[in-house]
């Protein structure tokens, strides 16, 4: 597997030993220099917002920044349940999340199914329809989109932001498609002869089998709906509505002088269901991702 | 398998009227709009062309469409170049290489508003760890955020913090290359430098095709880290596209211009993705 062109160096010149050994062991610590740096600079920022966040009103604004504050502020993370309606956010925030990932996941499986194992006409044109679609940015049907809802009366409700997850999306289609493909045909004929129906195929056979894609994307609609700024934002103006994520810029913009400590605790807050979920989930996010690019 | 039409367009119906309400209509509708003026108070009046000449005159439209082009053409070769030697890197048995890529990853999975607002922090010119960091080598950092000269830049640099997406899938291209092709070369006495540029880019084409492409569209939609962190500014500076439809649409409520605009962000989008196809016929290799 790891086909490098540093370990090639040392295949041919088998006779020096001495010379490439000390080479190898170069290259190698160069090796883990760049990964170290790398690294850092992936997870210091991180670091950082946690530090900020237990620092003083006054603490934050120290120069040189001290990296561990002496007397950590852990009522910072209070102060962000007490000064906005955290859990009002939250509780919006959540009911969005779980219902999207529900309908993306149904809705989704469903068209893929329809796409990999059901031979009808006009399959194919359907297929490139749904990848050209995922070219069309969002923001591009965002105004008709709020004149529509506006329409159904629809604005300052949840309901833009959850009904559109229940039709599919073209990613989730495209990735699920491809997974299905993979699953041998001939366990749908034998179902078929003991009499089983497509629906009940579906559901009994490819669907359990397919667990660890449908989690990848189970995790990565979490992600996408867990942090959606956008269509809140356009949405959702009515203070009872809003998600976390308008709810930390309320943050930001209640106060005369911004409190970043505080917004770094608001932060870190909405971080931590993402960082919890990709620790526990990890090998899911990978198979998710080496799953779409390309084949 | 023979045929079941009925069965078929039973099972994909829910992306067919998804993509007829939500997409398609939308779509349609844009267009049509962007030949009214509308403040969704009174009553929608046609306008025919007007909107479009308009924006021919507007030079925040320019400065829209210069802002998200140059965002675009500097992030997205870069993501790509960064994504790509942190792949290499990973790429390879080492200790703890399990931890390094938990690690390089984990900015991947945060987004939007939290993140932005980390950024803001980082890039404060007074207190922020950007500057301070600068500091230790002897250099005077901009006021980034705060400065016209420096603010685009700015989020550039931080479009690099995240490149996980990308650099799994080059990782899974990497490990898709057969051993043997490393071999012959190697016999072949190329160097390290020739295996690189004759086997490893070669046999990775289709994955740069591929990340590039994911790249640009998502480029064309920036919006929360300019919304947030900057506004636009300073002096448009970081007017994007995206942005300027916003705040045409929601701010002004200038539908009809806000729509015009989104006809323009759709063809721009369309004409610059069927271009990087056409140029990477000549460049992408396909083995398979």
């Amino acid at each position: 597997m790891s086909a490098n062109a540093t370990n090639m160096s040392s295949v041919g010149s088998s006779s020096r030993k001495g010379r490439t050994g000390v080479k190898r062991d170069a290259s190698k610590l160069i090796w883990y220099a760049l990964l170290i740096f790398f690294s850092l600079v992936a997870i210091v920022p991180i670091l950082w917002m946690v530090s900020s966040s237990l620092k003083t009103n006054l603490g934050v604004f120290m120069v040189p920044a001290k990296w561990i504050p002496e007397d950590p502020q852990w009522s910072n993370y209070l102060h962000v349940f007490t000064d906005i309606p955290f859990f009002t956010y939250f509780k919006n925030t959540a009911i969005i999340t779980v219902l999207g990932i529900v309908g993306t996941v149904i809705s989704s499986s469903l068209v893929a199914y329809g796409l990999s194992r059901i031979k009808f006409k006009g399959s194919n044109i359907i297929f490139y329809l749904i990848i050209a679609t995922m070219m069309i940015p969002p923001q591009v049907t965002i105004v008709p989109q709020f004149l529509i809802f506006k329409q159904l009366g629809w604005i300052d409700s949840l309901k833009p932001l959850i009904v559109p997850e229940w039709f599919g999306s073209p990613y989730n289609i495209f990735l699920l498609r491809q997974f299905f493909i993979g699953i041998p045909k001939s366990l749908d004929e034998a179902a078929m002869i003991d009499g089983a129906g497509l629906f009940r195929i579906y559901w009994r056979i490819i669907l359990p089998l397919s667990k660890p894609v449908l989690a990848a994307i189970s995790i990565f609609a979490f992600m996408f709906f867990w942090n959606d700024f956008f269509k809140p934002l356009i949405f959702i103006n009515d203070d009872s509505l809003k998600t976390l994520t308008l709810g930390i810029m309320d943050f930001k913009s209640s106060f005369n002088i911004i409190q970043w400590n505080y917004l770094m605790a608001a932060s870190a807050l909405i971080l931590l269901p993402c960082v919890l979920l990709f620790f526990f989930a990890q090998r899911y996010f990978i198979k998710g991702i080496s799953v779409s690019g390309l084949k | 398998m023979k045929q079941n039409n009925l069965a078929g367009y039973l099972f994909i119906s829910p992306w067919i009227i998804g993509f007829l309400f939500f997409t398609g209509a939308p779509v349609l509708y844009t267009f049509a709009i962007s030949g009214f003026q509308w403040d969704l108070m009174s009553t929608p009046t046609f306008i025919g062309l007007d909107n479009y000449v308009k924006m021919f005159k507007d030079p925040l439209f320019y400065q829209s469409v210069k802002v998200t082009l140059i965002y675009t053409l500097t992030s997205v070769p870069l993501q790509v170049i960064v994504a790509m030697l942190a792949a290499m890197l990973l790429n390879k048995e080492l200790k703890a290489m399990k931890l390094f890529r938990t690690l390089i990853y984990l900015p991947s999975i945060m987004s939007g508003v939290a993140v932005a607002m980390i950024w803001s922090w980082m890039y404060n010119p007074k207190f922020g760890l950007v500057n301070d960091v600068l500091g230790w080598f002897g250099i005077a950092g901009p006021e980034w955020l705060f400065d016209e000269k420096f603010s685009l830049a700015a989020l550039v640099l931080m479009s690099l913090w995240s490149i996980g997406g990308p650099m799994v899938i080059f990782l899974a291209g990497l490990q898709d290359i057969p051993d043997y092709m490393y071999e012959a070369a190697h016999l072949d006495g190329a160097s390290k430098f020739r295996l690189f540029w004759h086997v490893t880019l070669p046999m990775l084409s289709p994955t740069v095709l591929f990340n590039s492409v994911m790249g640009l569209i998502l480029s064309f939609q920036v919006f929360t880290q300019a919304y947030v962190m900057t506004g636009g500014g300073p002096s448009d500076s970081t007017l994007f596209l995206v942005l300027y439809i916003f705040l045409n649409g929601f701010k002004y409520f200038d539908m009809g211009y806000a729509s015009t605009l989104s006809v323009v962000l759709f063809l721009m989008v369309f004409v610059l993705t069927v271009l990087q196809f056409k140029l990477s016929k000549r460049f992408v290799h396909y083995d398979r």
